[in-house]
């Protein structure tokens, strides 16, 4: 994979470097900006983010080492098919409509600081809580993962060196940078450095489209090319019966489960106020036209130009693109160093949210039940052990699963959110919704799904595995709420 | 509170947008291209843009949280 590239200069390598150190010296203005030791200050910024920061940090979060890599990736495979990819995250703003304008008003009365606060304060049904907490936990560590994979490889993809393994050092590195500045400014400094993150990615975004146009052609340079090889013309080739299956369950999949990513709701929570969120998600409906369709644009180009690269090498088909562009000039380079500071801007805001999101999860809902006495300076601080504790495990894991695509990753993490719905969806919605039928749909829910996609296999019929878990898991919800009147009922919202 | 977008005009305009944005109507081994782009592709987008812009529009008008 190595062979060839262009390894960066130490003027490069500098960029990078102080790239890097503005996010540390981001993470210590954060820390100096603390009002107190508490946890709505260090998980949720105290008063809250305006526009500008609110946008960024969800557009950061949201838009990662997937979109870039993984996604240009699955393009690579199987053409522009993966289309699908702008519908999804799309859905995703859709769904924020049933969810976002009652949460947030709610989190705000209420004072919530994770997804399971308003749980509790729902259904007040403990076992539902902290089972919700627990698949919070895995879906977002299996998700961090990914992103941890994909410093590596980005990394990797773009340095020269058989000397060392450059993929280790890469995840070694670029996690501990993260972890330092996330626990020193906490959601301050994840928030501030996302919007210097979405800023940097944006602008990648602009270049990216800009080079793909100049150095590889446009889309008939592209087409033209992709026909003339063979079995190529299947890229372009409107979807099979069985792909739009695939598609259709991609927009529900992606759409439920990502908008109840913890770290979006959390960001809810963090709003100012309704009218910034409202504003924010006006913005947030059009970010998929121009980050998404980018990736697949990138993906077909690679198509045309780098034709037979196969397995974890398609995922990392970008830098194939980048060690071209770079090749061929001296402008070529320089922006293809800030694209890779794109890169890895577009990784770490994602896990640095990620990981965030997981230690607010740990020390609030989990180690807060266990020790109810423990002051908001102890939670805090327990919170900050839990990111140092799962970052050590997860780059032991990134270095030993490194072969494994990242998509494969990406579709495990859905299949166990989207069975959280009901409780969301509908918990905020219908007051008579009860706690224990929620719980047993939700048990079960995740068991067909984790059966199935590990069982059987990912997608069975072109469908994920946790859309047939999420109508057994709804109907024992609804049939349960209403076959048991004698259980309290809690207002929805 | 009632939500704000619980209604069946909302989620019906939904459900006719999703069905047209995804290309699962049109005809195998077509090969028109707009721009050098698969006119399915375009239509797509299309499609997608255009759940955009209804998300927005029903995003204009404020919450009820925002009037109490």
């Amino acid at each position: 994979m190595n062979e060839g590239l262009l390894p960066f200069g130490v003027g490069a390598w500098t960029f990078i470097a102080l790239y890097l150190c503005s996010l540390l010296l981001v993470g210590w203005w954060g820390y100096r900006a603390r009002r107190e030791d508490s946890m709505k200050d260090f998980y949720l910024a105290g008063s809250g983010f305006g526009f500008i920061v609110l946008v960024l940090t969800l557009y950061a979060t949201q838009y990662s080492g997937n979109t870039l890599f993984g996604f240009t990736g699955k393009t690579y495979r199987i053409g522009y098919a993966w289309t699908m990819s702008v519908h999804f995250m799309t859905a995703v703003i859709v769904f924020y409509l049933l969810l976002a304008p009652k949460l947030q008003a709610r989190a705000h009365s209420r004072g919530f600081i994770t997804p399971a606060d308003y749980l509790h304060d729902r259904f007040a049904y403990p076992p539902l809580s902290v089972l919700a907490s627990v698949v919070m936990i895995v879906a977002l560590s299996n998700y961090l993962l990914a992103q941890l994979m994909a410093m590596g490889r980005a990394v990797e993809g773009l340095s020269a060196t058989t000397e060392i393994d450059v993929y280790t050092w890469a995840v070694v590195g670029l996690a501990l940078i993260m972890v330092v500045y996330e626990t020193l400014g906490g959601l301050r400094a994840v928030a501030w450095t996302d919007v210097l993150q979405g800023v940097v990615l944006m602008i990648g975004f602009v270049i990216l489209t800009v080079l793909v146009f100049v150095y590889f052609g446009g889309p008939e340079t592209s087409a033209l090319k992709i026909l003339a090889q063979e079995g190529g013309g299947e890229k372009l080739q409107p979807p099979s019966w069985a792909m739009s299956r695939e598609w259709f369950s991609y927009i529900f999949m992606v759409g439920i489960g990502a908008a109840l990513y913890p770290q979006a709701i959390q960001r809810l929570y963090a709003a100012r106020g309704p009218t910034v969120l409202r504003r924010s998600l006006q913005v947030m409906a059009f970010l998929p036209l121009t980050a998404t369709l980018i990736a697949v644009f990138i993906g077909i180009t690679a198509v045309a130009h780098f034709p037979g690269l196969e397995g974890a090498d398609a995922d990392r088909v970008l830098t194939v693109v980048f060690r071209d562009i770079q090749a061929q000039g001296g402008v070529g380079y320089w922006l293809v160093v800030v694209l890779f500071a794109a890169v890895l801007a577009a990784i770490m805001s994602t896990a640095d949210s990620a990981l965030l999101s997981i230690s607010s999860m740990f020390s609030s809902d989990l180690y807060r039940r266990a020790a109810p006495g423990a002051g908001e300076k102890s939670l805090t601080k327990v919170g900050k052990a839990s990111s140092w504790a799962l970052i050590v495990i997860l780059v032991v894991l990134a270095i030993a699963l490194r072969h494994t695509t990242l998509l494969k990753l990406l579709d495990r993490k859905f299949d166990l959110l989207v069975q959280l719905s009901p409780a969301f969806f509908l918990g905020l919605h219908w007051s008579g919704l009860r706690a224990r039928p929620v719980f047993v749909g939700l048990v079960a829910g995740l068991a067909i799904a984790l059966v199935l996609a590990f069982g059987v296999s990912g997608k069975p019929w072109g469908i994920h595995a946790g859309l047939y878990g999420l109508p057994v898991n709804l109907v024992i919800a609804v049939g349960g709420s209403l076959l048991a009147p004698g259980e309290r009922s809690a207002a929805p919202g | 509170m009632k939500g704000p977008y619980l209604s069946l005009k909302v989620w019906g305009v939904y459900a006719v947008l999703l069905l047209a944005a995804v290309p699962w109507y049109w005809p195998a081994g077509d090969d028109t291209r707009w721009g050098g782009v698969p006119a399915w592709v375009v239509v797509a987008v299309a499609g997608s843009a255009a759940v955009s812009v209804y998300t927005a529009w029903l995003l204009r008008r404020p919450w009820p949280s925002e009037e109490e």
